[in-house]
């Protein structure tokens, strides 16, 4: 044979394939992923016995990479009836898209990826490489939902909510805080995290249309002219329609396919952008702790108390102390979860939203089994926080605070106190903030009484 | 050559390519062409919203009304663990059963939901009876007592307001997580008061409502832009009055134990309901002030499989 004339040409042969094999061997370009896990949701709400085809869920990714691109060439849906930009911005989506690195000019690239995908994903499923050694869990953003927003339950959070999270990272969590990049780096990483979890959505959009419309199966992809010619006959005795007819009916039917879609896309788009909307609402607005406390300042004076010797840390105390009839009364009701002693161990066999939404509030074992398979992780318990630690996981500020008391927590258990007047929720606020700094929150350690004395 | 023949060297080579290849788990595959002609399609299409509407105008208005009966011996009801609050979720100690499939003596089935499906053009009063206008400003009562939601399925539409009652001394909360375009809430309701939850728009299909305190407690809501609709009382009757006549109508009948049931014997007749849909077409339209008799017979075995 000509290449190996002897072991010296064979080996040289050898090593020159083996590079060639290897330079040829670069990533493969990063794809988005299916949401199977509620894609199995709806075949079961279904009743599809098999699951949706493969063409079905072939339809549901061409029209996905047709509204948003790929994850290296993000691109935004034109919609009639929303303005799509006043939500997105395409500039900065491609500065956190695409592989890591930078432009000839410098400029940064992949951002998303260099920060985010280890734990997020590619996808935002939360469900990147890291994800299944963390507790809790990294934020599976397709279903729109964020829990540490200023927005209450029902409404997707504010685009200066999510920036926040990146910034100051969530304590107690494996999420750190990004504040040390330049802001137009956070700006483009919010705003990939919004493009992700918009595309989320509309994925479950389609495969709840797919669903819904179970007879108009392929309601998604390309009217079949057979079909179409079939159809037809039907109604007309079972006489051969023209082909003009049938032209016509494909062309109605691509027509509404379109029109579906586009109503899918544009149902996500609204509940971003009526967030914002309702949040410019004067009802909403906070009030601000240093009024609240001046207020019960003067009630505690018109009740009688001595102006000049009221201090504020009387003020203080007594708003604590409202508070705590609130913690514990049957308005506020927080001692049902947050225990008795508020160790956060008064509920502990409730799942999140996340988890309740596929396998519900009692789960089987098959059905836990079935969706781990489809890519749920593990199923945890979610735990009430303990409010003794003073680690809040919404942030430390009061505002943060008042928010989760009045807001809930979007996907948790915890909810809302919308009759709670907005002095009375601070009185909560000074109130959780005051447990970790009584006695039992730090325990004297105790001293062995025999204890020999070392010099 | 004589170490290394060159069908091994291809092996070998072949091997190296193949080892590079990264596993993708489920990655899509896209086709490039489609997507292509699609994103052009959807760029391209002039604006405006169709309203999907059925070309025929309504006639008058009829009433449909009948019952859900049970073929077949009803599962057990299985009591639910209550852990909390013992003295007013479970007064005397008597359990408390689950309300997914509630059968009457008779047969009836309790909490069938039917509904109509088709969409109706907003506020014109030839689809929507003034009384519907007129009962919109009405709350929806959703109670709760003795750690129970006293409406297992609670229907409302859209503009109305369902009044989250708590009729016990103890604090409960209505954990909503919506579907559809009805907005998710979840607000703490203190011991003998109320909070009002506002229906922003419609569900193809119910969804899960349940308090955070007591997790033992479930119940389901639907909300609906058109106002046909009814939930079967404890002896399995319901009755929805003024239905637009004279124009082809879907409707779907729905049950928790079951979703949407899939087959019944309506009037003596099996009849197979795709996901539920039940529809009145040709011959089977409503007339104006008809009173359509659904006597309906669903077999146990829906109920179980």
């Amino acid at each position: 044979m000509s290449v190996c004339r002897n072991w010296r040409h064979c080996l040289a042969a050898l090593l020159a394939a083996a590079f060639a094999g290897l330079a040829g061997c670069g990533s493969p370009d990063a794809k988005f992923v299916e949401y199977r896990t509620y894609a199995r949701l709806s075949e079961k709400a279904a009743g599809y016995e098999n699951g949706f085809t493969h063409l079905q869920r072939q339809d549901v990714n061409n029209v996905l990479a047709a509204l948003y691109g790929t994850p290296d060439a993000p691109s935004l849906p034109a919609l009639a009836n929303v303005d799509v930009t006043k939500l997105l911005d395409i500039s900065k989506l491609k500065l956190a898209a695409g592989s890591v690195g930078s432009d000839g000019k410098g400029r940064p690239r992949g951002l998303y990826r260099e920060h985010c995908a280890h734990c997020h994903g590619i996808t935002g499923d939360g469900n990147g490489p890291t994800a299944s050694f963390l507790n809790p869990y990294p934020r599976d953003y397709r279903a729109g939902l964020f829990k540490f927003k200023s927005t209450p339950i029902g409404y997707r959070p504010l685009h200066e909510d999510l920036k926040k999270i990146v910034i100051d990272g969530i304590p107690g969590t494996a999420m750190p805080s990004f504040r040390l990049l330049p802001d137009q780096e956070i700006e483009a990483l919010v705003e990939y995290v919004k493009y992700l979890a918009i595309r989320g959505e509309t994925e479950r959009q389609f495969y709840n249309g797919l669903k819904d419309d179970i007879s108009e199966s392929d309601f998604l992809s390309h009217a079949d002219p057979a079909v179409a010619a079939k159809e037809l006959a039907d109604g007309n005795d079972g006489k051969a329609p023209a082909q003009k007819a049938i032209d016509e009916k494909v062309a109605e039917t691509d027509k509404q396919r379109l029109e579906a879609i586009k109503g899918y896309t544009e149902t996500v788009f609204q509940k971003w952008l009526e967030a914002a909307e309702f949040m410019t609402q004067d009802t909403v607005k906070v009030t601000n702790r240093n009024d609240a406390m001046r207020v019960l300042r003067e009630e505690l004076v018109a009740a009688g108390s001595n102006e000049k010797k009221l201090t504020d840390e009387m003020v203080l105390a007594e708003s604590q102390q409202r508070g705590r009839k609130l913690f514990y009364g049957p308005i506020g009701n927080c001692f049902t979860c947050h225990g008795p002693t508020a160790l956060g161990d008064g509920q502990l066999g409730d799942y999140d939203g996340w988890t309740v939404e596929l396998i519900g509030k009692t789960p089987k074992k098959e059905d836990i089994k079935d969706y781990i398979k489809h890519g749920m992780p593990e199923p945890r318990n979610i735990r009430p926080r303990n409010l003794r630690h003073g680690v809040y996981r919404g942030g430390m500020r009061p505002l943060d605070l008042y928010w989760r008391v009045r807001n809930g927590i979007e996907g948790t258990p915890m909810p809302g106190n919308d009759k709670l007047k907005p002095q009375e929720i601070w009185h909560l606020v000074n109130y959780v903030q005051s447990l970790p700094y009584e006695q039992i929150s730090n325990p004297y350690e105790a001293v062995p009484e025999n204890r020999r004395e070392r010099n | 050559m004589k170490y290394l023949p060159r069908n091994r060297l291809l092996v070998l080579v072949a091997l190296a390519a193949a080892g590079c290849a990264r596993s993708s788990g489920t990655a899509v595959w896209i086709d490039q062409e489609e997507v292509a002609s699609l994103r052009k399609s959807l760029g391209g299409e002039a604006a405006g919203k169709t309203e999907v509407v059925a070309a025929a105008e309504p006639t008058g208005f009829a009433t449909i009304k009948g019952t859900f009966k049970l073929v077949g011996t009803a599962p057990a009801r299985v009591p639910l663990s209550i852990t909390k609050d013992m003295n007013i979720c479970m007064p005397g100690g008597t359990p408390v059963l689950g309300e997914q499939l509630v059968v009457a003596p008779g047969g009836g089935i309790k909490d069938v939901l039917i509904f109509c499906n088709s969409k109706f053009p907003a506020g014109d009063p030839k689809w929507e009876h003034p009384d519907y206008a007129a009962a919109k400003a009405e709350k929806v009562l959703f109670d709760q007592k003795s750690c129970v939601f006293l409406t297992h399925v609670v229907a409302a539409r859209t503009g109305q307001t369902v009044l989250l009652k708590n009729s016990d001394p103890v604090g409960h909360n209505a954990n909503i997580v919506a579907k559809g375009k009805a907005l998710s809430s979840n607000f703490n309701i203190g011991g003998n008061s109320a909070s009002d939850y506002l229906v922003t728009g419609e569900s193809a299909e119910p969804f899960d409502v349940s308090c955070s305190v007591h997790p033992w407690m479930a119940a389901k809501m639907i909300t609906r832009d058109n106002p046909c609709f009814d939930v079967t009382k404890a002896d399995g009757s319901f009755e929805i009055k003024n239905v637009p006549a004279g124009v082809p109508l879907d409707f779907k009948i729905w049950q928790e134990a079951c979703n949407f049931i899939s087959v019944a014997t309506i009037n003596g007749k099996v009849i197979k309901l795709p996901k539920g849909k039940l529809t009145f077409k040709d011959k089977d339209v409503l007339k104006p002030n008809e009173q359509r008799i659904l006597e309906v017979t669903v077999d146990v075995s829906v109920f179980t499989k």
